[in-house]
This record gives structure tokens, sequence and C-alpha cells, in this order.
């Protein structure tokens, strides 16, 4: 399953979203009011401490999706993402999102694949680091 | 009746006790009737492994009862908890919907009940109940998170004794409030420990003597009571 299914799936809800390096997607705390599918370009995500400065630990490359998880669980993010490059995403609003899966039971399998594929990146990131 | 371990044995999920409680189970009778009829349920003692990283996936292991540790290789070949699994957690199931090797391996740290359920018959649930996708990108989604959390410990603290410190207050909400402070029972060993915070069993040994003796902790047996939660509280910036 492969991005072309979820966007063709989605393609009726998207609305394209371009980003100038630096720009933010959204912001660690805001709710999550819709998901970001990477079509070019690349991502920063960046995590904030209590106290100091906050730093970019991973990046998102063309073909995964962003928000994802805080869509499905209705929870706020957990980090920023900011433009490091020029970006192109197609964004799709979390209700058309929801409705497009209570409509077409299917899209659930790329779903679950994306939020697979996000586990074993942040695996493979937490693996990556720890050798640091 | 006697039980392996003297665990509360649920025979089927339809009248599972737990089901109210545990999101992945709490689905439609249809939707439980299909679950039940397809899982294969055992006791397992403290200690066993589930399944090991690389390992083509069988299917996913629904954890009834018990914990079990989620562990990984670092590039480095060291061994890192990433997350102790509780009652009602779905274990496996990025590797069985990828049918790519598991990611991790996964360990009984105490006994527990599991309900292991093969690929092509949890592939046919989630055709059949949409419900079913929904539960499991909720399990996905928390592993997801859980692992943001790990992302953020291990970029921004800046001490091991920081880490330990999030560590041991993550552990208080599930603890018991006492007049001599919030009571764990840690089940883990140091090495454990350390295999969580990505140090060695050295260094939590040190520090677990050094907040003792600032008064933050004290330990009798498997019981560790933290004393001074806002005191540790300041000593965390992530």
């Amino acid at each position: 399953m492969s991005q072309s299914i979820i966007e063709s799936e989605l393609a009726t809800s998207e609305t394209p979203r371009r980003f100038a390096p630096g720009e933010t997607l959204f912001r660690e705390g805001d709710d999550a009011n819709g998901v970001f599918i990477m079509q070019s370009g690349e991502v920063d995500l960046i995590f904030s401490p209590r106290n100091g400065e906050p730093k970019a630990l991973r990046g998102v490359q063309p073909g995964q999706v962003l928000g994802l998880s805080c869509v499905v669980t209705h929870r706020p993010h957990d980090c920023t993402a900011t433009a490091r490059t020029e970006c192109e995403t197609a964004f799709v609003r979390r209700d058309d999102f929801l409705r497009k899966l209570d409509e077409r039971p299917a899209t659930w399998f790329s779903v679950l694949r994306f939020l697979s594929s996000d586990v074993n990146a942040a695996y493979d990131d937490i693996r990556a680091m720890s050798a640091r | 009746m006697p039980t392996p371990y003297n665990l509360k044995m649920e025979d089927h999920c339809t009248t599972c006790s737990h089901r109210g409680s545990r999101p992945f189970c709490d689905m439609a009778p249809a939707a439980v009737e299909a679950l039940d009829a397809s899982k294969y349920s055992s006791v397992y003692p403290k200690g066993s492994l589930l399944f090991v990283e690389g390992e083509q996936p069988r299917g996913v292991f629904m954890l009834c009862s018990g914990r079990a540790k989620l562990t990984t290789t670092s590039t480095e070949g060291r061994t890192l908890i990433l997350k102790i699994a509780q009652g009602g957690e779905l274990l496996g199931a990025s590797a069985a919907l990828l049918g790519r090797p598991y990611e991790v391996s996964a360990e009984t740290l105490e006994p527990s009940q599991i309900s292991f359920i093969r690929r092509d018959d949890f592939m046919r649930l989630l055709s059949s109940f949409p419900e079913a996708c929904l539960h499991t990108a909720q399990a996905l989604s928390e592993k997801y998170a859980s692992a943001q959390r790990e992302i953020r410990t291990l970029g921004l603290a800046q001490t091991t004794s920081e880490k330990l410190a999030k560590l041991i207050l993550g552990w208080v909400p599930g603890g018991e409030t006492t007049s001599e402070g919030t009571r764990l029972q840690i089940l883990l060993t140091h090495e454990e420990i350390a295999q969580m915070i990505g140090t060695t069993r050295e260094t939590v040994t040190r520090l677990l003597s050094d907040f003792k003796r600032k008064k933050l902790i004290s330990v009798k047996g498997s019981n560790l009571f933290v004393l001074g939660q806002q005191r540790m509280q300041d000593m965390v910036s992530i």
C-alpha cells in the first residue's frame, strides 16, 4: 500500500499547501486539525523542553503523513513541525479524513500501514540516538 | 479452581471482566465474538519471549493480563527497553500489518495471560470490522506517542539523573498514596532500569543511592517510596 493509494482515497478532500523554509506546519500543543501528506521537501520535528532551547530531533521525508496519530487519538501535537526546505504537502482536514474512513473502510488499511511505518521510523531514530 | 501462577484466567473475550477498560477489546458483540473465535489463549511464566526482533511476523499478541518489556538493540549493540507494556496492550501489530520482521522483542516481566491471533486471522478481523481497525490505529498511535516521549527524553535530557527522575515520576500515577509517600512496586532490576534510560547498571545503582541520600526516595524490598515529588519534578526540564 503506497502513498498514492491514501492520496487517491482522499483526493477530493485535499488542499495543496506549500511552506517556505522556516515556516511552521503546526506547533507542539496545538490541536491536530488535520493530516499533511508530504509530497516534496523536508520537515524538522522540533521538541521543546520546559526550560531551554527547542531541538530538532527528527526529520520527515516525502511519502510520510504528518499528524496521523494525533488525529486518530484526538490528542494535541507532541512536537512542532517546521519546513527545513521548500515543501509541498496535501492537507486533509480532520473531519474530512475521519468521514472518508467511515465511508470507505478499506482506507483503514493504508492508515494502519502508515501508522506502523511511523512507529518503526521512531524506533529507528531511538536506536540511532542511543548510540550517540 | 487452581490456575497456573494463581492468575485469574479469562477464558472468553465475550465474558472477560476487563473488556470495558481495554481499548482494543471494547468492541461490539459481533467483533468480540470474532476475536474470541480466532485467539489462542495461554499463561506464560515470567521471562517468556513472545517474539524477537528480526523474526518474521507470525501474528499479534494481546497482553490480557501481566506485563511485558519491549526491547530493541541500539546500533552499538546495547539493549534498550522501549516500553513496559501493560494488560490490554496489543503487541506485534506493526510487523503483522506491514508483513515485515518484528522491530522489537517482547518478553514477559511476570506471569501473564496472552492471547495470540494468527496474522491471517488478524487481517480477516480487520477486514470484517472497521471498529477493530480504529482500535488497532489507536493502539499503534499510543506506541508512536510512547516512542516520541522516549525521543524527547533521549534528545533533551541534560543528565542521567534527570532521565531517572523523569522515569520514576512517570510511574507515580500508577502508585499508591501512603503516609510515607507514593508507593511504587518496582519489579525491574537496576539493569532493566538502566536499559530504559540508556545508561549502565552501575550508574543506576549510584543515582538511586544519591536519591535516597537526598531523601527524594526510600526503598523497602521491591517497594520504592517517592518522598520528594516536587523536588524531583524540579530536576526535570523536559
